[in-house]
């Protein structure tokens, strides 16, 4: 009758756990930053261009002699706090677009809803492109333009959640001891939505990542000489064929951190599944 | 039955709900399911009435209309003499502290996210009933008078039993001291033995503080130990309406008389052979048969029955019923 804790279901997804460690040495590695770096990221060393790794340069240097492992581990802190951030507001936009359609349902719904469609029809990376070339680019419109196209498929979820939510009996008795409608959709509805709230949340950040890095890699997104990886990554292009380690290294550490939270994603998902209660 | 005042408490006039079945693209309606038809029932201050059918006889969106949570389709309610129907949530405040429901299923009816003490401290203090510290000890009273602990308050509702959360809805919904308390088949989810100590429960919290139920139910072996009234209802409609007692000695619709035969008896011992259950299922509400709704299942219809819908008449001793084998052709005269 019992389930076993959160804890313990997550334990039994294995890739969620080691997606989680590897979530953990990220967070180590952005924190700790300034103290692992060899070098400080910006600092120029024109004689040492276009090094290969080696023992001065763990990682190589791209063609200011600029060290790659510290640009990288800098990096990891820009793109892990754009995610963060872009998320953070993608999901709070979506979970609240999402509780007024499920909850008010009718032209309330109809609208929100179309209005889904016609975003979700749009490709999100030209749409950003579209939108961050009409203005400056700078690192608070990426995050604001990140979020504000992103947060339809939560919407979706929690629209779907809502719906079947508050028509449970103790919602209907919530509305029958005269509760506002606000403390109904915010002290009931949502602490039970929470869970596939999260698990899209972890799933997003990783999505949200690579997409910053594209962005970086066109030009549009974290400007020169801030290193963010996709940036770096745009700083190798031109010197793939002979110096492939200045794009090769930024693009594991994507490759690493978009695995690592689409694990815990899974992983999350698998633990707080209601699905599997009971 | 004594009256204290003459105006009903609450008083439904005609409701009527249905439900727009819709289809297609353009979610073009394409029929309608008839769950209320005309139905029409008062209670009383203090009064216990009970609300009896099948599934699928409509009591239950009686019961969620009679507390406002559903809008009726036609039709009047009325709450102390004023209509509430088509009011704004807002100026529904009073009406709201003073009309609680519960439910059948005691997984469903309680937030699993909220300890029970916190559930009801909530509306202690939604309600400005209790404020800061009294919260507590307004909750404990609360969870005593319907026979939960102290430390049951503490804990979430996957941690208590059926009955105990059962218990648990009910504290919630007398933390407003509601006039009436709508339960919709507040044990029929409940194992025997535990029905009978909630059913008691009911009746002490009547005694103790005056409350009116309207109780929904399928279980009519339950109906003499919690209701004055009993209403029966098929196919969304009222059949027949009496006192309790009366009701039971002497059911005059043929819809009772065959239900009250299906109650089970241990006491009956070798006495005249019953007939059997009646067959058949109730009609589909999408598609209500013509005349009366009873009619492909009553053992009394002829072609009458089938053309003409009976009106709910009055048979003596404030009992009503509606069954044209009962006062034929009393309109011909």
């Amino acid at each position: 009758m019992k389930r076993p804790s959160f804890a313990r279901r997550f334990r039994a997804s294995h890739l969620g756990v080691a997606g989680a460690v590897g979530m953990l040495i990220l967070y180590f590695a952005a924190f700790l930053a300034p103290v692992l770096s060899p070098y400080p990221p910006q600092e120029q060393n024109l004689q040492a261009g276009y090094t290969a790794p080696g023992e001065d340069h763990l990682l190589g240097t791209d063609k200011f002699g600029r060290d790659i492992l510290s640009r990288v581990l800098h990096g990891s802190r820009i793109s892990l706090s754009i995610g963060f951030v872009a998320v953070a507001l993608s999901i709070s936009l979506g979970t609240i677009i999402g509780m007024l359609a499920g909850y008010f349902r009718g032209w309330v719904d109809t609208i929100l809803m179309r209005t889904v469609d016609v975003l979700l029809s749009f490709p999100r990376l030209i749409l950003l492109l579209a939108v961050i070339a009409l203005f400056r680019p700078s690192i608070y419109l990426l995050v604001v333009m990140l979020g504000v196209t992103g947060w339809m498929g939560t919407a979706r979820i929690v629209r779907g959640e809502v719906l079947s939510l508050r028509e449970r009996e103790f919602v209907l008795a919530a509305r029958a001891l005269g509760f506002s409608t606000p403390r109904i959709l915010f002290r009931h509805i949502l602490p039970n939505i929470l869970a596939p709230v999260i698990v899209a949340a972890t799933l997003n950040i990783g999505n949200t990542i690579l997409l910053e890095a594209s962005l970086s890699f066109l030009g549009l997104g974290v400007q020169p000489p801030a290193a963010s990886w996709g940036s770096v990554i745009n700083d190798g292009r031109e010197a793939l064929t002979h110096a492939w380690w200045i794009a090769t290294f930024p693009g594991l550490a994507i490759l690493f951190t978009v695995i690592c939270f689409n694990l815990v994603g899974d992983g999350l998902r698998d633990a707080l599944d209601p699905r599997l209660e009971r | 039955m004594k009256k204290q005042s003459s105006l009903p408490l609450l008083e439904l006039t005609d409701i009527r709900k249905h439900y727009p079945v819709r289809k297609g693209l353009f979610r073009k309606a394409s029929g309608i399911v008839r769950a209320v038809e005309d139905v029409s029932l008062a209670v009383n201050r203090g009064e216990s009435v009970a609300l009896v059918g099948e599934s699928g006889s409509g009591k239950s969106t009686i019961a969620r209309m009679a507390s406002l949570l559903e809008t009726p389709t036609a039709g009047e309610i009325r709450f102390d003499g004023r209509i509430i129907t088509a009011r704004r949530e807002k100026s529904l405040r009073e009406f709201r502290r003073q009309v609680q429901i519960t439910f059948q299923d005691p997984y469903g009816s309680l937030n699993p996210r909220l300890t029970i003490g916190r559930a009801i401290g909530e509306v202690l203090r939604v309600h400005h009933i209790a404020s800061g510290r009294e919260v507590t000890g307004a909750v404990r009273k609360l969870l005593g008078r319907v026979g939960l602990s102290e430390g049951d308050g503490n804990r979430y509702p996957h941690a208590l039993s059926g009955g105990q959360r059962q218990r648990a809805g009910l504290a919630r919904a007398l933390a407003v001291r509601p006039s009436l308390v709508v339960a919709d088949e507040p044990v029929s989810a409940l194992d025997v033995s535990t029905q009978a100590q909630v059913l008691q429960l009911f009746r002490e919290l009547r005694r103790t503080l005056s409350i009116a139920y309207l109780f929904i139910t399928h279980d009519l072996a339950i109906i003499p130990h919690i209701a004055d009234r009993v209403i029966i209802l098929y196919a969304g409609r009222i059949m027949e309406q009496g006192p309790v007692e009366s009701v039971y000695r002497d059911p005059s619709h043929p819809y009772t008389k065959a239900l009250l035969d299906a109650i089970p008896r241990l006491k009956s011992g070798r006495g005249p052979s019953r007939p059997d259950s009646i067959g058949g299922d109730i009609p589909s509400p999408l598609n209500p048969p013509s005349g009366c709704p009873f009619h492909p299942r009553c053992p009394l219809a002829d072609e009458e029955c089938a053309g003409r819908l009976p009106e709910l008449v009055p048979t003596g001793a404030g009992r009503e019923a509606a069954c044209l084998k009962l006062h034929p052709r009393q309109d011909d005269t």
